[in-house]
């Protein structure tokens, strides 16, 4: 700290910093990361959908109340803490039965801090992942299904 | 367009703010204005409250509060924002806050 200049130095005041100019600041909203987060995490091919069981059942709770989707947890398995410079990311997903969770979990942490760091020039410390349920291809009819039964012939004739 | 000097006006803000909403809602990345995380981001105008602006004293930053389009690096659409509306209010510094995004 030889050449610490006082123009430089961010107000604390400033919640949300991320880009502090003698013109003026940049605030992000703690939201618009969750929103961009959620959106990385979900291009992933492999992740079925987002959301703990806490979470997911508060998410269709909050979906009946108007205006409850708002706030800053409107979506569901994604929270965020946003800093002056910086983000940590934890998300909570559900994935397909038979990918590889190690490397789903490496190629969503690599997309999500991707699109924050690009998107809201934020530095992303961490991406904690949760895998907290598996998606089997029969659950929802589609995949298994498809196979047609064997014809039931009559055993008398 | 309103002009300055608009009759109904309190202050010479007022029409100054009338122009900056103006101008940053015609921005091609912003969806539309926002009065922030507590509402706070508005000018009370004569008849209506005009959200997503604050023109502040002389001397205190403008305030912008919008919902951007996802799609390029929020700073660089800040900044675009911030140039366009230091041009119309003198060079004060603007504080722009990104309340959404979609």
């Amino acid at each position: 700290m030889v050449e610490a200049t006082p123009s430089t130095v961010p107000s604390p005041s400033a919640p949300r910093l991320a880009d502090d100019t003698t013109h003026g600041r940049t605030t992000i909203a703690a939201s618009v990361v969750q929103k961009i987060a959620g959106i990385a995490a979900r291009e992933i091919a492999g992740v079925h959908s987002m959301g703990g069981g806490v979470s997911r059942a508060f998410g269709a709770l909050r979906e009946r109340i108007p205006g409850g989707g708002t706030g800053t947890s409107n979506v569901s398995g994604v929270a965020v803490e946003v800093g002056e410079k910086q983000a940590a990311v934890d998300l909570d997903l559900v994935v397909e039965y038979g990918a590889s969770i190690v490397e789903l979990a490496r190629a969503v942490r690599r997309n999500v801090i991707g699109a924050v760091e690009r998107m809201t020039g934020l530095e992303v410390i961490e991406v904690n992942i949760a895998v907290n349920d598996i998606h089997l291809p029969e659950e929802n009819g589609t995949g298994v299904s498809e196979i047609p039964a064997p014809p039931v012939t009559p055993r008398v004739e | 367009m309103t002009a300055p000097g608009t009759p109904g006006l309190t202050s010479p803000g007022d029409a100054v703010a009338l122009e900056v909403a103006a101008v940053v809602g015609a921005h091609r990345s912003v969806v539309r204005l926002d009065d922030g995380p507590y509402g706070t981001i508005a000018t009370y105008l004569p008849g209506r409250r005009l959200v997503g602006v604050r023109v502040g004293l002389p001397g205190e930053p403008v305030v912008l509060g919008v919902v951007l389009r996802l799609g390029r690096p929020l700073p660089e659409v800040a900044g675009e924002l911030r140039g366009q509306v230091a041009a119309l209010c003198g060079g004060q510094p603007v504080d722009v806050v990104v309340a959404g995004v979609e």
